[in-house]
């Protein structure tokens, strides 16, 4: 297959450098770049034959395929870098959403106070009054990238502030992962799928959607890590070299310090060991790759403090184990077999089995019942089975990324390669061998994934790319390259530069090459060019709407920082809303410096990140019952709250309230997951069927239920929003976001009052009182009937005695009572 | 050990008659193997058939028991297997004695400094791997299998693959 597409390869010159050129004059227009970019590649393969055939091909200098290859790569990389622009032309150079803030924080502290006080940073602004050890709990691969970044750029004079490094390293990257997707897909199949596998990568939304520019996230760096390790773990497994393989451990190490997504590969690689023992593909190069990468890559990743001895500990990375006990015992019963004959080696095969497989099994029962070995931890039950979170950990069922993916989000996310990528597949699983094996199981369990969480399917998104891009070379290879007849074997087999660098599979290619051009001798007799011509056009339509679809959604759906907000008139204008940067810079400014702010956790890195001040929870929800501490403060009614935000030592509340603009991620929404969470930790005192009407609604009018009418967030969202009337065409206290007039117009404060409420209400501050000084009665007076009977005597008057009884008895000498008057 | 003891049982009458024939079979198709081996196997075909021919005499008190089949194997490693090769399985077996003794010592003592253990550990588990893979690239065997990778080249390797995985040893030690 390789050396059908090499000769299409060299005939791309006129095709790239009209690209190129078209590239260079629609600098404003990414996507007309990208349009040019995905046909030209499809075009440059049609471009082939009518130029000369095969000998031709062969005559040229062999620096046209790679000068070609380089060309490809790069304007992939600015296609696919530009397209990730969106967000900064429209707004600005910011940090997007809620975990961006707290890596941009970190890698701040980082770049500012070095490397070394990185990694011991205490973070007491975090988690108030218990505190985060940053150092230890975050995976540092994307602080330190950015700040080596950074420091580099320092060093060479171009002063760039840190925070352009972060915004700008996420569309970087994409552009090395399409690098590692071409070279990942020319050792599955040849460079043609690679390079149409790297344009596809380059603009996939499913991947641009965490890698925009300011999505300062650990998935950006990790795609390119993941991409990059599997590439080196196939070469090390053609080539079985331990050099291959060291480095594929290193590129290991740098997916285990970017992100915790490394569990995929660290089941993924052994699952593909087993499975080529099961299939009887055994090799001593597969040996030597898994052997070495096992024991090198498990040191290294417990290098990361975060992940520290969990390889060790857990029950994720038991398969890994027990894959290269699996592979040694193998191994050396391999070993023995060579050197005995058959009859003896039975002999020991039995006693060595038997014994071994007690072993282990009786070691690691032992192990799981003193505990050793951690059981699988929530997060992967959740994974087999999906209905798992919502029951037991509400925490992580209320992250709407961790719901499971709908029909129309693939779609939405791959567009056309979803449908091409079963096809890919196919071709891969027809003409297997020991690397296809490995794709086939990325391609299974990665659609398992991301059919369970949304968030997966960004690990699903490269493997669709590669297997699209194969479905799609093959297509074109057939459609497109065959009206000059094919000539001897023997020439193309020379001319296979995969085959002088990587001899071990020799004999997988030829037996390849052989099936391929009986195969298609068949077909080509039966194809008159209209029909060949009908289906190229289909297929660069199809390639078209490809390239319009990724724009089109990367422009609408993922190009959003939603810190700030924007809206459209009817006219077309647009109204930015900046009411979050304006609220936390109120909190940055109007503030104590170490005043503590309580919101719900989704707000705490960008209260930490902006407005600079301390929070009691955030969006690293490590600790489940001060979560849940808060969520009960939130729901409780005024009087309650107010006690435990006294324990907490709360100063201000924050809440986020879109009934003003028809925001509808406000915390009202949110409501029912913090008293869900509340729930689960105070059973007794929250109860999640107060918050509904005896019909089982959750209504904010009047005929909601009186427990969510009187609860603190309830409260503080419409506070004085009763008094406010929006549109002639609506009653005063009507809730845009959930169509309703609200139940609660009359609403006062004994221990809050209202510090600050944004310019579309979007964001509103409540200071927490002091306690008073004297605590008021909450009765009258008690009323007595003895009433005072002498009046107060001051001390201070002139005839100074030198003491006196009150009430003193008083004889008036010569007068007797008069008896008549009595 | 059940599967084992029936095997033994039911062992010699079956034996006797078939190892001649298995072991000629098996040395005519290790003989088919291209290159050195056959060169190499001569020495050992000798030994070989001095050993089956022990144990068929020895098959009339349970013969092919385990410990025959070990001596025989023995027989044919020291015989068998290039000096170089026998060098490199000195320093394996001196690795793993290396490890086991760790894991000894851990298992009496305790585990308490975790990291050191560990790094003591996986070093010795990681050097007799590397070990082992230097040993199958360069055994004249498998040369059919590795021809990218001359005996030069998987010694660099090693050294490279020793000096990275100590690196991160000694980071680890603590």
């Amino acid at each position: 297959m390789a050396e059908h597409s090499a000769p299409d390869q060299k005939h791309k010159p006129g095709a790239a450098s009209a690209s190129s050129s078209s590239s260079s004059n629609s600098a404003a227009g990414s996507q007309a770049l990208v349009n040019s970019r995905s046909s030209s590649s499809a075009t440059a393969t049609g471009a082939g034959p009518p130029t000369g055939g095969l000998s031709g091909g062969l005559s040229q200098p062999a620096g046209w395929q790679s000068l070609l290859s380089f060309t490809i790569l790069f304007l992939a990389w600015l296609a696919g870098f530009s397209s990730r622009l969106f967000a900064v032309i429209r707004f600005e150079s910011i940090i997007h959403e809620f975990d961006p803030w707290f890596n941009y924080r970190s890698t701040h502290h980082l770049a500012s106070h070095g490397f070394y006080e990185f990694l011991n940073w205490f973070d007491e602004r975090a988690w108030y009054p218990l505190g985060r050890i940053v150092g230890g709990t975050v995976y540092p691969g994307l602080m330190v990238t950015a700040g080596l970044i950074h420091w580099i750029l320092n060093m060479l004079n171009i002063t760039v502030h840190i925070r352009d490094v972060c915004v700008f390293l996420a569309p970087v990257f994409s552009g090395l992962t399409s690098i590692s997707t071409f070279l990942l897909t020319r050792e599955l199949w040849n460079q043609g799928a690679g390079l149409l596998a790297a344009c596809f990568i380059a603009i996939v939304p499913g991947y641009i959607s965490r890698s925009v520019a300011g999505s300062f996230d650990n998935e950006g760096i990790a795609i390119f890590a993941l991409q990059f390790t599997y590439y080196l773990w196939v070469k090390s497994v053609k080539t079985g070299s331990v050099f291959w393989t060291i480095c594929c451990c290193l590129s290991y190490f740098y997916m285990v310090s970017a992100w915790g997504g490394y569990v995929f590969i660290i089941n993924l690689i052994p699952l593909h060991v087993f499975v080529l023992l099961l299939m009887q593909r055994y090799s001593r190069r597969v040996y030597i790759a898994y052997s070495t990468f096992y024991i090198v890559g498990l040191i290294l990743s417990m290098q990361i403090p975060f992940v520290g001895f969990q390889p060790i500990r857990t029950s994720e990375h038991m398969a890994a184990a027990g894959v290269f006990a699996l592979l040694q015992a193998y191994a050396f019963l391999q070993y023995m077999r060579d050197r005995l004959t058959k009859q003896e080696f039975q002999t020991l095969f039995f006693l060595g089995i038997s014994l071994a497989a007690g072993v282990v099994f009786l070691s690691v029962i032992y192990l799981t019942y003193t505990g050793y070995i951690a059981p699988w931890s929530g997060r992967f039950y959740s994974l087999w089975d999906t209905g798992y979170a919502k029951i037991h950990i509400p925490i992580i069922a209320s992250v709407s990324e961790h719901q499971p993916t709908t029909w129309v989000s693939f779609f939405f996310d791959l567009h056309i390669l979803v449908c091409t990528f079963p096809a890919g597949l196919w071709f891969c699983i027809k003409n297997i061998n020991d690397e296809r094996v490995f794709v086939a199981l990325y391609a299974i369990s990665a659609v398992y994934f991301a059919g369970v969480m949304v968030r997966l399917m960004l690990t699903l998104t490269p493997v669709v790319c590669m297997l699209s891009a194969i479905a799609f070379s093959n297509v074109f290879e057939h459609y497109l390259g065959d009206d000059m007849k094919r000539e001897n074997p023997p020439i193309e087999d020379s001319s296979d530069e995969d085959d002088k660098r990587n001899p071990g599979n020799l004999y997988d290619k030829a037996g390849k090459v052989r099936k391929h051009i009986s195969e298609q001798e068949k077909t080509e007799e039966g194809l008159g060019p209209n029909i060949k011509s009908i289906v190229t056009m289909l297929m660069l339509m199809l390639l078209m709407m490809f390239a319009v679809h990724c724009t089109w959604v990367t422009s609408n759906a993922y190009s959003s920082p939603s810190v700030v907000l924007a809206s459209y008139n009817h006219d077309g204008t647009r109204n930015i809303l900046d009411d979050f940067r304006e609220a936390y810079y109120w909190l940055r400014q109007n503030t104590d410096e170490h005043a503590r702010v309580m919101s719900w956790w989704d707000y705490g890195y960008q209260i930490a990140g902006m407005a600079n001040r301390t929070t009691l929870v955030d969006n690293n929800t490590w600790n489940n019952s001060h979560i849940a501490l808060v969520g009960k403060a939130m729901s409780s009614n005024e009087t309650a709250a107010y006690e435990i935000m006294r324990s907490l030592d709360v100063d201000y509340v924050l809440i986020i309230f879109g009934g003003v603009i028809g925001y509808s991620g406000d915390d009202i929404n949110k409501f029912l997951w913090m008293v869900r969470i509340a729930e689960g930790e105070h059973p007794k005192d929250i109860r999640e069927s107060d918050y509904f009407t005896p019909q089982g609604e959750f209504r904010v009018d009047k005929a909601g239920s009186p427990t969510l009418l009187n609860c603190l967030m309830y409260k503080m969202s419409y506070y004085r929003f009763g008094e406010m009337q929006l549109d002639f065409r609506t009653p005063p206290g009507f809730d845009r976001t959930r169509n309703a007039e609200i139940g609660n117009k009359d609403i006062k404060f004994k221990h809050l009052e209202e510090a600050f409420t944004s310019e579309h209400w979007l964001v509103r501050i409540y200071k927490v009182k002091k306690l008073d000084n004297r605590e008021t009665l909450e009765h009258k007076p008690r009323l007595t009937n003895i009433l005072p009977k002498q009046k107060y005597l001051s001390k201070k008057t002139a005839k100074r005695k030198r003491g006196y009884i009150k009430n003193k008895l008083i004889l008036k000498k010569g007068k007797r009572p008069n008896r008549k008057t009595v | 050990m059940l599967i084992l003891r029936m095997r033994r049982r039911s062992g010699p009458a079956f034996c006797a008659r078939a190892l001649p024939r298995m072991s000629r079979k098996g040395f005519s198709s290790a003989s088919g193997h291209p290159g050195g081996q056959a060169l190499r196997r001569k020495p050992g075909d000798n030994s070989s058939v001095a050993m089956s021919g022990a144990a068929s005499a020895s098959s009339a008190s349970g013969a092919n028991s385990v410990g025959s089949v070990v001596r025989r194997f023995l027989a044919e490693y020291s015989s068998g297997t290039p000096s170089r090769l026998k060098v490199l399985d000195a320093y394996l077996l001196y690795v793993m004695l290396t490890g086991a003794l760790q894991f000894g010592y851990c298992l009496g003592v305790g585990t308490f400094p975790f990291n050191s253990f560990l790094s003591g550990f996986i070093s010795a588990v990681g050097s007799f791997i590397l070990g082992v893979c230097l040993r199958i690239q360069i055994n004249p065997q498998n040369k059919t299998e590795f021809q990218g990778i001359s005996p030069e080249r998987a010694f660099a390797d090693f050294l490279f693959a020793s000096t990275i995985l100590h690196l991160v040893v000694i980071n680890f030690v603590g």
